[in-house]
């Protein structure tokens, strides 16, 4: 075997159809996609059609470790998931934490296709070269902490990583997750349906090998730079801290705290909701690491006393404290760790199950949905108990949670009357939990996410501007630190496009986006080092930024194929037509004048048509995607090319 | 005039809030000055962040950003997450 060949390990094929495992090499894929999400886009371009089912056997689900997964670069350890997505039938990349990848990875595999559907449930036991599809009828039903020790029990090895799908998953709720290690999920999209309908309810992996790069001492000293790198960025230690959720006051004070179902974007006192109180108010028990990380930002809490006493969860991360906590009106933080508790046990991303509720909730209270048709729960603002009772229907899919398990597109198409407007979704995936009102440069980002409106594609956290480094990083791309300004919708395709090229790397290369996107502590010089040392292909920072744009515009590509226009690229109606209350300004929202501005500057500067955001064939053969191109003009979906009426 | 003050300079993650009288178009930072957070605006390094109504006031212009009557302040350590 050779050495970029051991660094990579293999593509891993498993038919649940056939009943067949076999591999092939993966380091073919290096030099043009670098690994983990970048092969999985170009695995999934290659693998489905225009025209696949999402939760048919012709749709693939594959789970790609970035390249350095494996290799002790701090914070490397993510693993992206990709399929076409149930929500709206396009590109799919999901993104999780814990250990799997870098099992994964020591068992000598870069990527896992699952591809078809097994007849019953089954679960794959990876043992190093040993690869067996097992049955899974005994495990259907369990919830995703009781899975990870029935999985385990069953292969006889505690220390087997786990990734695995809750009842959510198997029901096909539109928002469920592919857990790892239990409190680990790739979340977003409802990539849990997919392997849900694949019948596959888990994947055990355990590996013994090791990960060695090609030109060892150079790569141990670029290792050095990223840990002192990370560990050295002024939001370091708040980060490690307090997690997440210690950015929240500050959110709030930048009145971008999505509350009460984006009905307001900042509250008096937040404080019952941020890490700092988890921390003093003696819920967090520990700051957890995922597979060689330095930041350790995730937590575990429990809860020790009173009507939810008993509960224990990962997290809740910044995300979850919002759209389960002020997103539906309540502060009752021991309230928010038992849904939170409720989504990771049935496997649901809590982003979409906070947002689904909170239109629930908006859409009772407008009148459009009464007491009776909710089960007889008192869904309001700030009841806590309904709304633990209600994300445990939905996870099971049991009376009025069948509907809100559809997700907030379809859930308001049902119901009908005006609930679109307050249905925040765009692309069918609800919205992450920054008001985008107060943040143009998250706006342009989470209209052209292929997936819907969230940050795990291009997180810009930069233009708050929250720390030096931050606004250094704006300068740089701007030209002007005064661009630092959330506030402001000029040059915010220049720094969109950044950060899309900057997490496209971090995500094929396996490192956390924190390290690179909130934190800087690792820059696309360093990330263009550490692929050099570890692959021996010498590659410069702007050759590396060109690869994540190649991967990005890959998406973008599939995105075309599965039908995709300009008219997808939109926001949530509610942040298009409705100004932020609690902004004084009257243009504190996204109107679509505004928004279009911005989206044809982003198109200009990508060489993507304006009119269609189909990309020309001259930007894809300048990132060398010639048969990509070849491919959407066969299909008649080649930006710059006039089509019929035009 | 009066100014809202919202405070959290050492990133406890909670406000506190007070009401300040103020002189007729003071700056941010004489009203850091009158709070006592110049100081910790000097000390507390890089991450300070001061909002006024919600918009960030880059450090260099806090001599010269005059606030009007009503305005809240905030000011707090700026952490990272997502």
């Amino acid at each position: 075997m050779n050495a970029l060949r051991q660094l990579t390990g293999d593509v891993l094929y498993v038919d649940l159809t056939e009943r067949r495992v076999w591999r092939e090499p993966m380091d073919g894929y290096v030099p043009s996609y670098i690994g983990g999400r970048g092969v999985g886009a170009r695995l999934l371009w290659d693998l489905v059609r225009a025209d696949v089912d999402p939760f048919g056997a012709d749709n693939v689900l594959i789970f790609s470790p970035g390249l350095l997964t494996g290799a002790g670069v701090t914070s490397s350890g993510r693993t992206t998931v990709t399929c076409i997505a149930p929500t709206n039938g396009f590109y799919l990349k999901t993104n999780g934490g814990g250990h799997f990848g870098g099992m994964l990875k020591y068992a000598g595999y870069g990527s896992l296709v699952v591809l078809g559907r097994a007849e019953s449930p089954v679960y794959l036991w990876i043992d190093d070269e040993r690869v067996e599809i097992r049955d899974a009828k005994e495990l259907w039903g369990l919830d995703v902490r009781a899975t990870d020790s029935a999985v385990k029990a069953a292969v006889g090895d505690e220390d087997a990583v786990v990734a695995c799908i809750g009842p959510a998953g198997e029901k096909r709720v539109m928002f469920a997750s592919v857990m790892f290690s239990v409190y680990n999920a790739a979340g977003r999209g409802g990539a849990g349906a997919v392997m849900g309908a694949k019948n596959l309810k888990a994947i055990a992996v355990k590996g013994t090998g090791y990960i060695r790069p090609l030109q060892p001492e150079r790569f141990h000293a670029a290792r050095g730079a990223a840990n002192y790198g990370v560990t050295h960025d002024s939001g370091y230690q708040g980060l490690s801290t307090y997690g997440t959720s210690g950015s929240l006051a500050g959110v709030n004070e930048v009145r971008a705290l999505a509350s009460y179902n984006f009905r307001r974007s900042h509250l008096e006192d937040v404080y019952p909701i941020t890490g700092q109180y988890l921390t003093a108010s003696g819920l967090l028990k520990r700051r957890v690491a995922c597979y060689s990380c330095l930041i350790g930002c995730h937590r575990f809490c429990t809860v020790d006393e009173g009507p939810w006493a008993g509960t224990y969860s990962g997290g809740p991360e910044y995300e979850s404290l919002v759209a389960l906590g002020s997103g539906t009106g309540t502060l009752d933080t021991a309230a928010i760790l038992k849904v939170n508790e409720t989504a990771d046990l049935m496997g649901m991303d809590t982003i979409s199950l906070g947002g689904v509720i909170q239109w629930a909730i908006e859409t009772h209270e407008k009148g459009l949905l009464s007491r009776d048709d909710m089960d007889g729960l008192d869904l309001r603002w700030g009841n806590a108990e309904a709304i633990v009772e209600m994300a445990r229907k939905i996870g099971v899919r049991e009376g009025f949670g069948d509907l809100l398990a559809q997700g907030t597109k379809r859930a308001s198409e049902i119901v009908g009357g005006d609930s679109y407007k307050w249905a925040v979704q765009a692309k069918g995936l609800e919205q992450s939990r920054v008001d985008t009102r107060s943040a143009k440069a998250y706006a342009l980002a989470f209209a052209v996410n292929p997936r819907g409106a969230d940050h795990l594609f291009t997180e810009t956290f930069a233009e708050f501007g929250m720390g030096p480094e931050a606004r250094g990083l704006v300068a740089c791309i701007t030209g002007d630190e005064r661009y630092t300004e959330p506030y402001c919708s000029e040059k915010r395709a220049e720094i969109v496009r950044w950060h899309e090229d900057c997490y496209a790397v971090t995500d094929a290369l396996g490192l956390c986006a924190f390290t690179t996107t909130a934190l800087y502590g690792i820059t696309p010089a360093l990330m263009a080092e550490l692929y050099s040392a570890a692959t021996g292909i010498e590659t410069s920072e702007e050759e590396i930024m060109l690869l994540g744009r190649r991967i990005m515009t890959l998406e973008k590509c599939i995105n075309v194929r599965h039908g995709a226009t300009r008219a997808d690229d939109v926001l949530p109606w509610r942040l298009m037509h409705e100004v932020n209350p609690d902004r004084p300004e009257p243009d504190a929202v996204n109107s679509p004048e505004e928004l279009g501005r911005m989206l044809d500057e982003y198109y200009d500067l990508h060489g993507w048509d304006r009119a269609t955001s189909w990309p020309t064939r001259d930007t894809l053969a300048l990132l060398g995607l010639d048969d990509v191109a070849d491919s959407l003009e066969a299909a008649g979906r080649l930006g710059g090319v006039p089509q019929e009426g035009q | 005039m009066k100014v809202t003050l919202r405070a959290d300079p050492v990133g406890s993650g909670r406000m506190e809030r007070s009401e300040l009288d103020v002189a007729s178009s003071a700056t941010v930072a004489a009203v850091l000055t009158a709070a006592g957070l110049q100081v910790a605006a000097d000390a507390g390094g890089a991450r300070l962040v001061v909002t006024v109504n919600g918009r960030r006031i880059d450090r260099s212009a806090w001599d010269r950003h005059q606030l009007e009557d009503g305005d809240t302040v905030a000011v707090f350590s700026g952490l990272t997450g997502g």
